[in-house]
């Protein structure tokens, strides 16, 4: 039976069907820790700025983020957008807004509160030496902000790479659906077969996460600064 | 008597509805060393990050060869080329290295070249004894040579003035000694210095003039010698008599 199971995965085009499932995947995830990263930074740094209006504004955009589900997100940004407005995104599409929005959010908390704990000598003596407000961020803030931000930044990684899984609930094939597809076609020949894909597809998801989880403990290791 | 180096006229400071800074003149001529006393929270520090555009003033003129620089018109990354200073917490950049903490400032502010920069940093580092640690980190080092690194950090940048601003208060008494050595060299080699300090025995020393400052502002002022000898104020005498361990004097006071 385990025998006929497993064979289900190299049936025809199954596996390959599965590695497309997991491309989708991949790239959905690229774009959303890579634009998160960037969102994330640009609303940390204004996050920090003393003015009561931009703090207002990014405090408004996080708890709206950190409150709502991200399925709900995923439903507002692919069934509420089109009825409200007629604007129609494809699947793919507002999976990667979504995400970015939420990720952004999520990041920017990460760098306002990294940003903030630099200590503020750190500033001054910059400044006393002639660094300008946008140099003393590029030269002196921001790359000890980094060395603190990798930790978090890769866990939030992870938990983005594992929330894509979501984005069937809006049509978007990517590997879990194929798995289940694969499932369903083989439930009458092959019942244990969900063991088989299922197994597969965690391999397949921690192989994607693994890489992080590496590299972040090798810049951690190679930046031990204080 | 030339033209001052340094002008304070009238300054004043508020932290919201508390001044901190009241009606405080002073002129600083070019070489001479100005040593600021006072009790804690007097002003003293905010005085001098005032001066260099840390903190902007409330009232009053700052001028800089003549020129105004308290007024918003000149920008601080401006000033601070001109007037350098040093912190009590000698904050080194962590993540740099002795020597790209010293060459940060001149290639990325003042856009000089790295190679010329490169090589005067390791030539003032010789010059204090630390010649070999130009690859060291911040955490690597004592309370002593981070300050003195601090202190080249700030020169480097040919400063006409510097501000010191109680440089030695967090270092052990063995380091003291070689980060007053280092200012004191400074003073003789003719650097126009303000130095906000609680090391009375330094200060006299050092000075050219001393200012006694309490609640924000200049009580009395004047050469070392009469200032430590004879102070004039009852407020100045009292100051000074915090800083003698005198048994008979303690005795009297706690009974």
């Amino acid at each position: 039976m385990e025998s006929l199971g497993l064979r289900v995965l190299w049936e025809g085009q199954n596996f390959a069907r599965l590695l497309g499932g997991l491309w989708v995947v991949v790239q959905l995830s690229v774009l959303s820790i890579l634009g998160s990263l960037v969102l994330g930074l640009g609303v940390g740094l204004i996050m920090t700025l003393p003015y009561k209006i931009t703090r207002f504004l990014t405090r408004v955009y996080l708890e709206f983020i950190r409150i709502m589900p991200q399925l709900v997100l995923l439903f507002l940004a692919y069934f509420g957008l089109t009825r409200w407005t007629g604007i129609n995104l494809p699947g793919f599409t507002a999976a990667v807004i979504v995400f970015i929005l939420w990720g952004g959010a999520e990041m920017g908390d990460l760098v306002r509160s990294i940003v903030i704990s630099i200590p503020k000598n750190q500033y001054e003596s910059g400044a006393a030496l002639g660094f300008t407000r946008w140099q003393l961020y590029r030269f002196i803030i921001l790359p000890q902000a980094v060395r603190s931000l990798i930790p978090p930044a890769m866990n939030l990684a992870s938990r983005i790479i594992k929330t894509t899984s979501l984005v069937v609930l809006i049509g978007v094939v990517e590997m879990l659906k194929v798995g289940q597809q694969i499932i369903e076609a083989n439930r009458y020949t092959a019942p244990t077969a969900a063991l088989w894909i299922y197994g597969t597809i965690f391999f397949l998801y921690f192989f994607s996460c693994w890489p992080l989880s590496l590299a972040a403990a090798y810049l951690e290791k190679r930046w031990q600064v204080k | 008597m030339t033209q001052s180096l340094l002008k304070v006229e009238n300054l004043r400071k508020d932290f919201g509805a508390q001044t901190i800074l009241q009606d405080v003149s002073l002129d600083v001529h070019q070489g001479e060393v100005v040593v600021i006393v006072g009790p804690s929270g007097c002003g003293k520090s905010t005085f001098l990050r005032c001066l260099n555009g840390l903190e902007p003033v409330t009232g009053g003129r700052v001028l800089l060869d003549g020129k105004c620089i308290s007024d918003g018109s000149v920008p601080r990354s401006e000033i601070c080329q001109h007037i350098g200073m040093v912190f009590q917490s000698y904050d080194l950049f962590n993540h740099l290295t002795v020597l790209d903490n010293i060459a940060l400032a001149p290639v990325e502010v003042q856009h000089r070249d790295p190679e010329e920069v490169r090589c005067r940093s390791r030539e003032l580092l010789a010059r204090i004894g630390l010649a070999g640690k130009e690859n060291a980190y911040p955490r690597e080092l004592s309370g002593g040579q981070k300050q003195r690194i601090a202190m080249v950090r700030a020169l480097i940048l040919n400063p006409e003035i510097m501000l010191f601003d109680e440089v030695t208060a967090s270092l052990d008494p063995e380091m003291v000694r070689e980060v007053l050595d280092m200012m004191m060299e400074l003073a003789r080699g003719g650097m126009t210095m303000l130095i906000v300090t609680h090391e009375m025995s330094f200060a006299r020393a050092v000075a050219d003039k001393v200012y006694f400052f309490d609640q924000g502002g200049i009580v009395e002022s004047g050469a070392p010698a009469d200032f430590f000898e004879h102070p004039v104020t009852a407020r100045g005498q009292k100051f000074l008599d915090s800083f003698i361990f005198n048994e008979r004097r303690t005795k009297e006071r706690i009974s």
